[in-house]
Order: structure tokens, then sequence, then C-alpha cells
């Protein structure tokens, strides 16, 4: 069978599955993805679902872009200096360690309702775990690309350009798929606990009026522009990116 | 260039702290256009050779002469071929070529000639605009040495550039090698743990021992540039390499 006909496959199985067990249970307590689908369109219609879908999306992009051009510098820099490494390394397993729910909370407390409480949330969430990527990756370059280059005397920028780079970027999108995932997990609980915009809010709001069919349709909706993401913007950039490596099968 | 290698000494410290001594007063001299072969034992600092002729490393003891003067690796254009092709896979082969070229310093209009040029003396002028992993590691190790010979290098450094090929490319390409040796100016040290490899190759064979390496046996190597691998006169050698490395 061909590939895009597998993957619609794929989707629908998870559709199906879901109505299956939706059947055994009261609508109140598990919607169908019938029901939840035509309130997800309500939704949109209505119009502010796009007005919170938006303000999610900023806090989680501004949050994640910020964390991933701070952890891009941390862990090359941890991998490559064995100062800086035993300088952050208690940082990173520390910051891995506390729940993003902890953070949540503090940032709140901390922050108030400003669009700076999920922000900070997000950054710091992310932070460790994508400066981890970078550490690693960083620490599995090709020494033996590194000294070829020396050898050959490779300026300081052709050695960043032509051989460090294109050995990080794999790294950076593993670590971009990881943040977008994680920041989307961390915005919801800020959004919950302390402002009044954004999709957390809106579940938050849905859970109060126990309207199950809210919930999951803004859950679904978020899932949507997640699925968006990935095949518009990271696999397309990541068949760019490897486009020199051939196609493995076993 | 002319290049006298005088009672080089280096040093190691290993991860216990303890030293390990690697070259002990090593002495050899590669004359202008020659091609001296180093064979020896494994861990007997052949790497560790190269490495301090390629200028990255710097002896501990002894001196390095180039036509007379102290030797200096930055003043010099010098080609090394790796044991393993390391070349940048996200890189066309022509890309590859390049980027030893934008290293040495050559400019952009010359850069398209020189590396038509050096493809074209192994053989790959038909893959400049293929990906390294898309060739055999045969055709791969032919572009570590295109790129290599693209800066012209006074002083080519081959470190077992065959051994990790199969011995029918191998000797294709030993004969290749030997094919464009004249065409090129550099003097060449080639290093190897192959005698037989050693007395087809070079017009001269140094003998390393053990660690701390020295040469043991140094011979000349009279036989004409077109010998075959089957001329008796070249087994006879292989014999005389394989004795001074006490083997035979």
């Amino acid at each position: 069978m061909r590939r895009p006909a597998v993957w619609l496959l794929s989707v629908a199985s998870i559709l199906a599955l879901w109505a299956v067990i939706a059947a055994l249970f009261p609508p109140t307590l598990l919607p169908g993805p019938g029901a939840v689908g035509r309130r997800l369109v309500e939704l949109m219609v209505r119009g502010d679902f796009w007005l919170h879908l938006r303000a999610t999306i900023q806090r989680v992009v501004l949050g994640f872009g910020i964390a991933f051009v701070v952890s891009v510098g941390a862990g090359v820099l941890m991998g490559a200096r064995r100062l800086v490494e035993s300088v952050l390394e208690p940082y990173v397993l520390v910051g891995l360690t506390i729940p993003g729910l902890c953070w949540a909370v503090l940032a709140v407390m901390w922050f108030g309702i400003t669009e700076a409480a999920p922000v900070f949330a997000i950054v710091v969430v992310v932070l460790p775990m994508l400066t981890l990527n970078m550490w690693q990756g960083t620490k599995s370059l090709d020494r033996d690309l590194i000294e070829m280059a020396r050898v050959f005397r490779a300026s300081r920028a052709a050695l960043l350009r032509d051989v460090v780079l294109p050995q990080l970027l794999p790294f950076c999108l593993a670590g971009a798929r990881l943040g977008f995932a994680l920041g989307w997990k961390v915005v919801v609980l800020s959004e919950m606990f302390g402002l009044s915009s954004g999709v957390g809010y809106m579940i938050n709001r849905s859970f109060s009026a126990y309207s199950m069919d809210d919930v999951l349709a803004w859950t679904v909706g978020f899932t949507l522009v997640m699925f968006v993401v990935e095949y518009a913007v990271m696999l397309p950039l990541e068949r760019r990116l490897v486009r020199w490596r051939p196609v493995v099968a076993f | 260039m002319r290049l006298e290698v005088y009672g080089v000494r280096k040093r190691f410290q290993r991860a216990d702290g303890r030293a390990l001594d690697v070259l002990d007063g090593l002495q050899f001299t590669v004359e202008p256009h020659g091609f001296v072969c180093l064979v020896g034992p494994s861990g007997a600092g052949k790497s560790t050779i190269l490495n301090l002729l390629a200028g990255v490393l710097t002896p501990d003891g002894g001196v390095i002469r180039v036509d007379g003067q102290p030797f200096d690796p930055a003043r010099h254009r010098i080609g090394y071929v790796f044991q393993k092709p390391r070349l940048l896979n996200w890189r066309t082969v022509r890309q590859n070529v390049e980027f030893a070229l934008q290293a040495a310093g050559v400019d952009r209009r010359e850069r398209e000639g020189r590396v038509r040029q050096v493809l074209g003396l192994v053989g790959l002028d038909q893959f400049a605009d293929e990906y390294p992993l898309a060739l055999s590691g045969g055709m791969q190790q032919r572009v570590a040495i295109a790129r290599a010979l693209a800066i012209e290098p006074e002083l080519l450094l081959m470190d077992e550039p065959f051994s990790h090929l199969d011995e029918l490319t191998a000797r294709a390409q030993r004969r290749e090698l030997l094919r464009f040796r004249d065409k090129i100016e550099a003097s060449v040290v080639f290093v190897t743990h192959n005698a037989l490899e050693a007395v087809y190759l070079g017009d001269r064979v140094c003998v390393l021992s053990a660690r701390p390496s020295r040469i043991v046996a140094e011979l000349p190597i009279e036989a004409p540039r077109t010998r075959g691998l089957d001329d008796p006169a070249l087994l006879g050698l292989e014999r005389d390499v394989l004795r001074a490395l006490g083997v035979e």
C-alpha cells in the first residue's frame, strides 16, 4: 500500500477507536468524534476560537524561541568546553527534575496575570530539555572531521559552517519538535491558573461548566494546529536538510 | 620539498597520568619529489608521525627541517589522506574538494578549474555533483585523495589510505597512485603496515620499531616506477622488510 494511504488509514483508526470507546459511555462523559467535530466547527465559526488560539501560539512561539536560542548557545558550549559543562550541568539536571506544574504556579504567583507568566514558565521548562539535547549533539560531533578541517587549515568560520553546523542541524530539529510539544503542555497549565485568554483558559472554563464537548473540541483544535505545523513546516524542513542521506531500509 | 626529520621525540600523557613514549629519536629524510613509505607494527606511532608533519602535533624534542629551514607547517601546503575518507557527507563531491581549496586560500575563479582537474585525475569527473554516501568506499577514498591533491601540496601525507578497501579495489588504487605520481609535485610520506604495499609504492622504505619507535632499517627501492606487484625483485624486498620488522 502507498504511504499516503497508510497514513490516512492510521488517522482514521484513531477516530474509529475514539468512536468505539465513546459509544460505550454516555455522551456527557465521553462524546464521540462527530459531536466534538461539530462543536469545533461552531467554535471556529464563532470567532473567539482564533483569538484564543492566537494568544496561546504566540506565547508558545515566544517562550520556545527564547529557550531555543539560549539552549543552542549553552548546549554547544557545554559540549565543547569542560569548564562550562561542569558549571551548567547541575542547572540542567535540577531544571529537568522540577515539574512543569510547579513552574506554572510559581510564574503566576510572581508575574500575576501578565504575558510574562506563561512565557517565563515555558522558557524554564523547555530550556533544560533543549540544552540537554544540544549538549549531547555537540558531544557527538565527529572529531575526525574537525581534525580534518584543522589539517587543511580551514578558518573558524568554515569549520562552523561546513563541519559543525550540518552535524548539529538534526539535533536542532529534534529540539524544535520536543520544545514545541513541551511548550504547549506548559502554556495550557499557565493559562488555566492565571490568565484570561488562551486555549488553556477556555478548557478550564469549559471544565467549570462541565461541558465535555468543549473541553475536547479545544483539545482537538489545538492538536490539529500541531499537525499542520509538523506536516507543513517540520517535515519539509527535515527532508530538505537531510537530502544528502541515502534512504535506508532494514 | 626536502624534508628532514632529526631525532624527533614525542611523549603522550596517559589517562592514568603515566607517560607514554611514542617516538624516540626518529630520523629520516624525504628527497624532493620523493616517496617514502613508513612501515611499522600497529601502535608504532605511525599516525603520530604524520600528525607532527601536518602540524597538528609538535615534537617534544628533535628538529624537523624543510629545505634546510626549520619546519613551519603554516607556511607550506600540506595534503593529508586519512585512513577513512573523512568527507563532509552533507556536501557534494565538488564542495568537498572546494572546502580544502577555500581553506588553502585559492580564489573562487581558480577553484572550478582545479576541481575539474583533480576529479579528472582520480577518474571521478562524472560524479562531481553526487553526495559522498551515494558512492562506494573506494570512490569516497578517491574523493579524499582528490581533495588532498587539489591544494597542489608540497607535502602529501597518506595514512594507510587503502587499508579499509577490499583487496581488488586497493590494488587498483595503488596502481592509480603510481600512475599519477609523476604528475604531482609533492614529496610523499606514506604510512602502512603492509610490507608489500610499501615496497610496491615507495622509492624508499623505512621500517619502524615497536613503541617507542625509531627507524630500524632503511631500504632504497630501485625497481622502475612501472613495476608490477608480482615483480620477483619486489617479493625479495618485501622479505627484507618483514625481516626488519622481525616477522620473518
